[in-house]
């Protein structure tokens, strides 16, 4: 079957968990967001907006977080989940 | 006997203390005139005094208005019957004999009805207050005709006559109310004085009728106003609900205009900033708190809603799916902002501005009230010139606001409103308030540039989206990961490139998923096979789809909202959309194998990427190392550390400066590791 590409889906991949009910499905769609975000980030330097909130959801959780380190977070989070389901 | 028989002939329709103007026409045999009476008693019992004293003299028939003796058994189901009619000209009201024979029988014994009024007694009741409504909106300079009634009722004044907008409306007490706006005053009177639940489901037409009559017929119900609403993404509707209390902000959205005619004017939507509420982080599962009501919820902007009046695929579609439904009626939907920003932004390249409206808070609340109202109850038909998203959202504007000059706004294209909106001081163009949500344009032309090295303008950059060939690209990208990277900053370099080319090489996906959209769309008007999928995935995608009660009007009640098939609909569509898939792939086998290989490509490329980054980090703390041994050799290198291990931000940022600010940028390493560095030293 075609499409069958973890992170891109036929159907648009960008995950809005915000208003989506099945979290468990979303989780990957979640983490392939956050990789896509972050792969934005290092060629542009411009944030997203769910990257962005993300951040800001690390660090209210953990002030002594830099903003950075948030994002490393983040993003080792995403690769842990996205080598789970690959394997 | 005689006494009594004078009074049932000669005096007016009476009840305790109200008295209806009304009086049997001479051919009503006494016995019928006695049936009645009790119904006219109930009628005058349950009608406001203000309502009655307004109503002109009126005299009662009864006749046989349609073609049949009884009423239809499939009443209900599609059956015509004429209850009841009134004539304005000799102000008659006349009622159906097949009525008159079933109230013959007895309230006790009059039958069910599963729609509108649900028995024929009540239904009998609310015949007569539909016909007394006429008579009172005809005697009193028409109220229906005002924009205060029509607009709230969803009708438009067009050039000659007033018209219904809400053609398509399904969640509606009784489909005749779209028939006109004299229809529409008598059928929602009706309901405003015979059921308790109308307040709930139609606020603002109950708000209407309340002020207009003085009075609230259920003060006591118990029906709760629902605030939910089904936000429409990628995932089909997911049931939310609208807080008012997390309500910050609402804002005038416009999307830049895009390339094809239909988008060539531009986008009207609404924004509203809802606070963050308390909650999980999917990756985590971490609860995140609530933010705290105020400005900082502008920062919010994944719980932002948009709500927007949006008829096909080429109006900001979120989904292919509803390149399938094709013309969709006008809906009010509403949207995640993200969503909203990556289709305008990042797939369209357009431009969005968001102008912050000055509503006081009773506005605002009104606002999101209508918007929830509208959400359920209006199902328009999209034209584009005379009922697009322009004359929708105004329209929504001035359903909700009271201000002088308002009525007469007459915009019809997006950037007409903002014109409109800045006269009236409703929002301020030059704030700073105002914010641009710009599109990704600049940011591919400077991932090209890491990429391929040039710079290059606009168009260039959609013309590389949008034709360029994949073997071309990918010839590119196999020799850029076969070069060496001599240096760390080499090393700093091919990150970014390698981002930059997954970057590019995503945007062209999205352009050809684009593009099959269309193909798709085209290809299910002539294809008998994918026209029966696409129309089980109307009826999945259905708004109303998974509600316990179908049957039910306006705002469902929170009762009615308990969708415990989401999950059963939810797999519905997605066999649906893989039966789509499957037929596609036979269609467009050329497209779907280069849809694959990119597909593949961006996967290889996210991998290299995080690699070659992974080795980057690890290479830049190597160097830091070894260039903080070299510091320790040194007094002024020792000062300088220890000021570093004492987390000076001065210390922290002369050794960036010292090591290299190209490399020892925050990015590649944070301070809080520099420190731990140090101290493994």
């Amino acid at each position: 079957m075609a499409f069958t590409s973890t992170t891109f889906d036929f159907i648009n991949v960008s995950s809005h968990t915000t208003f989506s009910p099945t979290a468990s499905t979303l989780r990957h769609k979640e983490a392939a967001q956050v990789v896509m975000d972050v792969q934005e980030f290092m060629a542009t330097g411009t944030l997203s907006i769910e990257l962005e909130k993300k951040i800001n959801d690390q660090l209210s959780l953990n002030e002594s977080l830099s903003e950075e380190e948030a994002l490393e977070l983040l993003l080792s989070e995403a690769e842990m989940i996205l080598s789970q389901v690959s394997k | 006997m005689k006494i009594i028989l004078f009074l049932i002939l000669s005096f007016p329709l009476w009840a305790v203390g109200q008295e209806l103007p009304l009086r049997f026409d001479e051919d009503v045999s006494l016995k019928t005139r006695m049936q009645l009476s009790f119904v006219f008693q109930d009628v005058a019992r349950i009608l406001p005094l203000s309502f009655i004293k307004a109503l002109p003299a009126i005299k009662i028939k009864i006749e046989r208005l349609s073609d049949t003796d009884s009423i239809p058994a499939d009443i209900c189901d599609g059956g015509s019957f004429i209850y009841g009619s009134y004539g304005p000209v000799l102000k008659t009201l006349t009622l159906h004999s097949a009525l008159v024979n079933e109230l013959a029988k007895g309230k006790e014994n009059m039958l069910s009805i599963k729609c509108q009024h649900k028995n024929l007694y009540d239904q009998s009741i609310s015949t007569i207050i539909h016909e007394l409504a006429h008579a009172y909106d005809l005697e009193n300079g028409k109220p229906s005709e005002e924009p205060d009634y029509f607009l709230k009722a969803g009708f438009k004044r067009g050039l000659v006559f007033i018209k219904n907008k809400n053609v398509s409306a399904s969640r509606t007490p009784d489909p005749y109310e779209k028939k006109n706006v004299f229809e529409s005053f008598a059928v929602n009177f009706e309901y405003f004085m015979m059921d308790d639940e109308f307040a709930c489901r139609r606020p603002s037409l109950f708000n209407y009728f309340k002020q207009k009559m003085g009075l609230d017929p259920f003060p006591q119900r118990s029906c709760v106003k629902g605030q939910k609403v089904l936000v429409t993404s990628e995932t089909g509707n997911n049931s939310y609900e609208i807080d008012f209390s997390r309500v910050y902000r609402v804002d005038y959205l416009l999307a830049g205009a895009g390339s094809a005619l239909e988008s060539g004017f531009g986008h009207s939507m609404f924004r509203i900033v809802m606070c963050a509420p308390e909650h999980k982080d999917i990756l985590s599962n971490k609860t995140i708190p609530a933010t705290p009501y105020g400005p900082e919820c502008l920062k919010d902007r994944s719980f932002h809603l948009v709500v927007s009046y949006r008829a096909n695929i080429n109006e900001a579609t979120l989904n292919y799916i509803k390149g399938i439904f094709g013309g969709y009626p006008s809906i009010l939907y509403l949207l995640p902002l993200a969503d909203v920003l990556d289709q305008y932004n990042h797939k369209e390249l357009r431009d969005i501005e968001a102008y912050p409206l000055r509503f006081t808070e009773a506005e605002k609340k009104i606002f999101i009230e209508k918007v929830i109202e509208e959400h359920w109850n209006y199902r328009g038909s999209y034209k584009f010139i005379t009922n697009n998203c322009a004359t929708e959202s105004l329209d929504l504007i001035k359903n909700i606001l009271k201000r002088p000059g308002v009525a007469e706004l007459g915009a019809f294209t997006p950037k007409g409103i903002v014109k409109d909106l800045n006269r009236l001081d409703l929002i301020e163009r030059e704030s700073k308030e105002v914010e641009v949500y710009v599109a990704k344009t600049e940011n591919l032309i400077e991932a090209y540039l890491y990429a391929y090295g040039k710079k290059i303008n606009k168009n260039d950059i959609i013309n590389f989206i949008n034709k360029s060939s994949s073997i071309d690209r990918f010839k590119k990208y196999e020799t850029f990961k076969s070069l060496k990277a001599h240096s760390l900053k080499d090393l700093r370099i091919k990150v970014s490139a390698a981002a930059s080319f997954a970057v590019l090489e995503q945007q062209i996906f999205e352009a050809k998923q684009h593009e099959m959209m269309k193909k798709i769309s085209e290809k299910v008007s002539e294809t008998d096979e994918l026209k029966k999928i696409s129309k089980d995935l109307i009826n999945e995608m259905d708004i109303d789809e998974g509600l316990s009660n179908t049957t039910s009007y306006g705002i469902p009640l929170e009762a009615e909202m308990i969708r415990s098939d989401e999950e059963a609909v939810q797999e519905l569509m997605s066999h649906s959309l893989l039966e789509i898939r499957h037929i596609l792939t036979s269609y467009f086998p050329q497209e779907t194998e280069v849809m694959e290989a990119i597909s593949k490509r961006i996967d290889d490329m996210r991998s290299y990427t995080l690699s070659i980054r992974k080795e980057f980090k690890e290479a830049l703390l190597d160097f830091t190392r070894l260039e903080m041994q070299k510091l320790k050799t040194t007094e002024a290198g020792r000062s300088l550390l220890l000021r570093v291990q004492e987390k000076d931000k001065k210390a922290l940022a002369e050794l960036r400066h010292l090591l290299g600010e190209e490399l020892m940028n925050t990015q590649g390493i944070s301070d809080n590791k520099m420190i731990q560095l140090y101290q493994s030293l």
